[in-house]
Parts: structure tokens; C-alpha cells; sequence
């Protein structure tokens, strides 16, 4: 084989095995439930962590330790109002407007170093109890 | 012109109208600043123009406290000083560095930060540190991709830093020197011994020793210490025939506020898109990110940075602490060094093998370590003390107990804590805290915190002279004709690498002796 073929041909092979190890290793996380996952911590954490942060809440915060409970909490908005939980769209817009509101107004905790929201960490805690 | 203080005949007497002491980046920057004028300038130091183990070893001492660098390799004794193995970070003090905060203990300089700001471009000059420009703004129209977090500013701004080459000064300024007619550099010159007169009140002359049985006799009208925090008050503590607790010691002071900068690994900062982030990497200048005063004041913190390093190689340098832990500092920079050079190859390789493993490992494109660096409240249990041991030149040897108390802990904590809650706020990420910071009831600092070999507080500047050694001129207390140059006069820290400050405060100096001659 001349030797430009054999670079050819070794980068082909090289981008074939390559794209579909790539394309899955990106998919390879299961599409959960706006309550139960936070959206920006949950790119930063596998589920195992997501867990550990929820466990850790929910045996600091013994009365939050209830699957109705924080479900409860995490759909009800700041004038008391609830919003259906079968809406994904319309809880995940509320639960980021309350995280981003708790964060501006330093509303925050530590959860296993990281530096969240009550919202998150209650997120994390439902995830912790339901999944 | 120089003359090597071996081949004098023992005993020889050296006159000049000014005796520095010490060739290191303060004592060169004096004697540079003196070149040409009509008087003689006799510059001492106790090494020669390379690196001498023998003469190195004069600096051995013996550490307790915060663990630390040895004493041997912590700084360097030949011409040109620590500046030989510097790194070459530089920065400015800010204007709250020099004011009493009621929040920090012993906080407070007699002077402003206007009185260094006449003296900072001669010293950025020296330092070869480019264009004056301190101005984040300057910097991000240079380079459309140095862009800052958008952090709220009314909390935080971006601190710009410079790098020097770096300059060294037994490389740079060693002919200009060596050719200059009225300095008079003399190496193998160790001081020994402070002599001041009956009353003391000035000093009369110092003694001069070396490996080869030579001691000499240096007289002068002013005579400028300028051989490192710690060395500054060993000589003062061990100059105590006259005055038994130590020349200029009178309060206890000398020796005493040993301060670092104590500088570690303290969270990662995960970004939600990935990003460069180029204004906050080495380049020839940088920004870091820091606190405001106003919050400073809300939060009773002290000052301090917070530096942004790629994850994968941040993760896989070590403390300098622990690599820097030889005694001989040759071989302690070589480990340093050795670390970041496989830290980088290592980090290559994983950011490879990470493209294809989990979902985390692909994030940490997205990901940089937060580098915290505070300046220590000052704290005068953290001291430099003289041991029952004597050095070969029979001087005893200066014993370090370096020492932290609970703000210093507590600032690292609410920097990086304030760090994650804006990062939030802005939406871009999330920042996630380190072990040892999650336990809000320790005041411990973890043994692998470093310091950035800065030493400064020994001599601290105060007007009143029971709180500090030197007045605002650099002056010793009580003693008309004695000065201390650099980082020893500081009466805190700064959260900023000390030597630009410590070339312009030694100018400033050299200004104010000018003017009495």
C-alpha cells in the first residue's frame, strides 16, 4: 500500500470508530423529570452525586424528608400558587426563575461543596427518594 | 567597581556615605537608583555572583507552626537575592491594603497608596514589565477574547496582573552594577553584627564576615537593610550586645508579624458553555478575581484573589508546598518545576481519554480550578525568632514559626462562598467548594496551603514605635541613621505577589535619603 493511501485510509477508519463512540458517550444520561433534576447543576453531576446531594439534604432537613412534601414545596411559586407538576415546560421555568431568585438573593446552601440553591438541593432530594 | 571580600586583607576598614546591605531586588534597586551621583554607595552581600551551598547554608534554620518551605531553600543568598528563582507575578496594592479596618487587628500603614504611586512605574520598569496599564478595560479593547465573567460588579472586579520575564537582577543589573564608579559592590560580605553607638541612636558600623576567616569593618553615614524579611531581623535580633533584646527592639517587635500569603486549591468553577477564559490566563498580563472594599468591610474579610486554572492541569499540580520541600532550593525548584511540566503532559493525555468517557469528564472542558490567594491578618505569634544554634559565621540562626488565626480561614471561605453564590446569580455556572472549606466551625488551615515565598512583616511601619519597627520612612525607631528596605516594613500584606511593591517602596526610600543628603 503507497503511503498516502495508508493515511487515507487510517483516517477514515479513525472518524468511524470515532463519530458513534463520541455520539453516545453524549447520550448515554437518562432525560429526567424537571423536579427531580436541576438543570444546570444536573450537567455537572452524574446521578450518583445528584443523590448524594439530595441524601445529604433530606437528613439535615428532616421535615423536607418526604416525597410530597418537597413536591409541594417545588411546585408552589413565591405568591403561593401551585402549578401542575404534569406541565414539564411550566416546571422547569419555575423551578430555574426560583433558583435564580434564591441565588441573587443569597439563598443558598452547601451541598456536598456545592454551593446551591434550597430549590436545588430540593430537587436533588426528590431525586434521592424517587428515583 | 567589585571587590570580593575574600581578598581583602583581614580586617580592612570600607567607608562610604551609604552602606546597603543586602544585593537582592531591594538592595539593587537602591544602589541602581544611585549610579552616577556623587556619593559612595558600598552595597555588601554575603554570597557570590552564583549559587554557593556553603553560603546558602547560612540561612538554615528550623521551622514550627503552618507547615512551610524550608528555611535553606525559601530564598536565595547571592548577588541578585530571591529574584533569581522568583516566578514573576506583580501587581499593585489596592487603597484598602493601607487603611484601618476595624475588622482586621493590627490592620493600618502611617502612609497611603499615593505614596507608592510615584514609584510604581520606576519600579514596573525595572521589573520589565512592560506598558503601565492596570486598567482591565485597556487590556479587554487589546483582545476581543479577554472577556470577564459577568459577575456583578458592585461585588467583584477584575484585578489585572503583570509578569515580569522574569527580571533577574544578578543577571541584569550585574554589569551595570559591577561598571558603576560610585558603587561599591562587595561580595562574600555576610553582616554579623550591627554596631551602634554608646546611647544608640545610629549606627556606627557593621562587621563583615566569610568562609574564609575574613571579618571587615563597614563604616557609613546611613546604613540600609535590605537582606529579606527574615534576615533583616535576624541581624537586628542578633545585634545584641548593646541592646540585649536586639537593636530597634525595645517594644519586642522585631521579628514578630511574620506575614505570607497563604495561597491553595480551594473549589472548581463548572460553566454551563465552555469558554477560554482568557483574560484570567498566563499571558504577559492577566486578571484575578477580587472582592470590592465595601463588601469586604460588610463581610469583615480580608483581602483577597481568586485565580482561574484550567481543571485538567490544575488537578494534577500539586502544593507547592509539597514539592517544594527540599532544603537545597536547586533541587526544590527543580521539583516545582517538574510537577507542572508532567502536571501539563498528564493533563493532555486525560483531556484525550476524557473526549470519550463519562458525562462529567466531558464537562471538564467546561471546568477551572479556583486558585484562592488572601493576604493573612497580620499576627504577632507569627514570628521569626533566634535559635541556640550559631551559623559557621557564628551568627545565631533565625528559627520561623509562621501562624494563622481564624479570619484568615474564614476569608478563604466566604471569598470562594461569595464566588458560587454570583456565579448563580449570573447563571452561568455553579462552583463547587473543596473538602476542607465545608466545615464552617474549623479555623484550621489545611497543611497543604502554601505560601507564595513572601515574607514581609518582620519590621513592620508604624508611627508610634510601639507598633511597629520603621516609621513611615522606613526609619528605625529611635535610630537616626538606620533604614530597613522591602517587604519586612509592611504592615499587611496585600493580597498581591510583594515585589513590585518591594522595588517601589525601596525607591521611595532611596528618594527620601537623596533628599537628607
Amino acid at each position: 500500500m503507497k503511503r498516502r493511501t495508508f493515511i487515507l485510509a487510517a483516517a477514515a477508519t479513525a472518524v468511524v470508530a470515532t463519530v458513534p463512540i463520541v455520539y453516545f458517550s453524549r447520550r448515554n444520561r437518562k432525560s429526567y423529570h424537571p423536579l427531580v433534576m436541576p438543570e444546570i447543576l444536573g450537567q455537572f453531576c452524574v446521578e450518583a452525586e445528584i443523590r448524594l446531594i439530595g441524601d445529604s439534604y433530606r437528613s439535615r432537613v428532616k421535615g423536607e424528608n418526604d416525597k410530597d412534601k418537597l413536591t409541594q414545596l417545588l411546585l408552589t411559586d413565591n405568591t403561593g400558587k401551585k402549578i401542575d407538576s404534569s406541565d414539564k415546560s411550566a416546571v422547569a421555568e419555575l423551578l430555574n426563575k426560583k433558583t435564580l431568585e434564591e441565588f441573587r438573593a443569597y439563598k443558598t446552601i452547601v451541598e456536598k461543596g456545592w454551593i446551591i440553591t434550597i430549590t436545588e438541593a430540593r430537587q436533588c432530594a426528590l431525586f434521592s427518594l424517587t428515583t | 567597581m567589585h571587590i570580593d571580600a575574600r581578598e581583602l586583607d583581614n580586617g580592612s576598614l570600607i567607608e562610604g556615605d551609604i552602606c546597603i546591605i543586602g544585593a537582592g531586588a531591594a538592595g539593587i534597586s537602591i544602589a541602581f537608583d544611585w549610579i552616577n551621583t556623587s556619593h559612595k554607595v558600598i552595597l555588601l552581600e554575603g554570597g557570590g555572583f552564583e549559587y554557593d551551598d556553603q553560603v546558602q547554608e547560612l540561612y538554615n534554620g528550623k521551622l514550627t507552626g503552618q507547615n512551610y518551605y524550608p528555611m535553606k531553600s525559601s530564598r536565595l543568598h547571592y548577588f541578585g537575592g530571591s529574584s533569581m528563582h522568583w516566578g514573576g507575578m506583580c501587581s499593585t496594592f489596592d487603597d484598602i491594603d493601607f487603611e484601618v479596618r476595624d475588622w482586621v487587628e493590627n490592620s493600618g500603614w502611617p502612609i497611603k497608596k499615593d505614596a507608592f504611586d510615584a514609584f510604581y512605574p520606576a519600579a514596573h520598569n525595572i521589573l520589565d514589565l512592560g506598558i503601565y496599564e492596570w486598567d482591565v478595560n485597556y487590556w479587554m479593547r487589546q483582545d476581543p477574547k479577554c472577556i470577564p465573567l459577568p459577575l456583578d460588579p458592585k461585588i467583584v472586579w477584575n484585578k489585572m496582573w503583570h509578569f515580569s520575564p522574569p527580571t533577574r537582577f544578578g543577571t541584569k543589573y550585574r554589569d551595570v552594577i559591577v561598571n558603576a564608579k560610585n558603587i561599591h559592590l562587595y561580595t562574600y560580605a555576610n553582616v554579623v553584627d550591627i554596631k551602634a553607638t554608646d546611647n544608640i541612636s545610629s549606627i556606627k558600623s557593621v562587621t563583615v564576615k566569610n568562609y574564609a576567616g575574613k571579618e571587615h569593618t563597614v563604616k557609613a553615614k546611613y546604613f540600609i537593610l535590605a537582606c529579606c524579611a527574615i534576615q533583616n531581623s535576624r541581624l537586628l535580633l542578633a545585634s545584641n550586645k548593646q541592646a540585649p533584646a536586639g537593636l530597634g527592639n525595645d517594644n519586642d517587635l522585631v521579628g514578630r508579624y511574620f506575614m505570607e500569603h497563604p495561597e491553595l486549591k480551594t473549589g472548581e468553577l463548572w460553566l454551563n458553555t465552555s469558554d477560554e477564559l482568557k483574560l484570567y490566563q498566563f499571558e504577559n498580563v492577566r486578571a484575578e478575581l477580587a472582592i470590592v472594599p465595601e463588601v469586604q468591610k460588610e463581610l469583615k474579610i480580608l483581602n483577597g484573589t481568586i485565580s482561574l486554572n484550567p481543571l485538567p492541569l490544575a488537578q494534577k499540580v500539586q502544593s507547592n508546598v509539597r514539592t517544594w520541600n527540599e532544603e537545597d532550593p536547586r533541587k526544590s525548584l527543580k521539583k516545582n518545576q517538574t510537577d507542572y511540566g508532567d502536571a501539563y503532559k498528564k493533563s493532555f493525555f486525560q483531556r484525550v481519554i476524557d473526549r470519550f468517557s463519562s458525562k462529567k469528564e466531558e464537562k471538564i472542558f467546561q471546568a477551572f480550578e479556583l486558585y484562592t490567594r488572601i493576604e493573612q491578618v497580620p499576627n504577632p505569634s507569627s514570628r521569626v525568632e533566634l535559635s541556640n544554634e550559631k551559623d559557621a559565621l557564628g551568627v545565631p540562626r533565625a528559627n520561623l514559626h509562621w501562624a494563622m488565626q481564624p479570619i484568615d480561614k474564614y476569608t478563604v471561605r466566604k471569598l470562594n462562598e461569595l464566588m458560587g453564590q454570583l456565579v448563580g446569580a449570573a447563571g452561568i455556572g455553579r462552583v463547587k467548594l473543596y473538602e476542607f472549606l465545608r466545615d464552617e466551625n474549623d479555623s484550621s488551615m489545611p497543611d497543604f496551603t502554601s505560601g507564595g515565598w513572601h515574607h514581609m512583616g518582620t519590621t513592620r511601619m508604624s508611627e508610634d514605635p510601639k507598633k511597629g519597627v520603621v516609621d513611615a520612612n522606613c526609619r528605625m525607631h529611635g535610630i537616626d541613621n538606620l533604614y530597613v528596605a522591602g517587604s519586612s516594613c509592611f504592615a499587611t500584606g496585600g493580597a498581591i505577589n510583594p515585589t513590585l511593591t518591594v522595588v517601589a517602596i525601596s525607591l521611595r526610600l532611596s528618594d527620601h535619603i537623596k533628599a537628607k543628603m
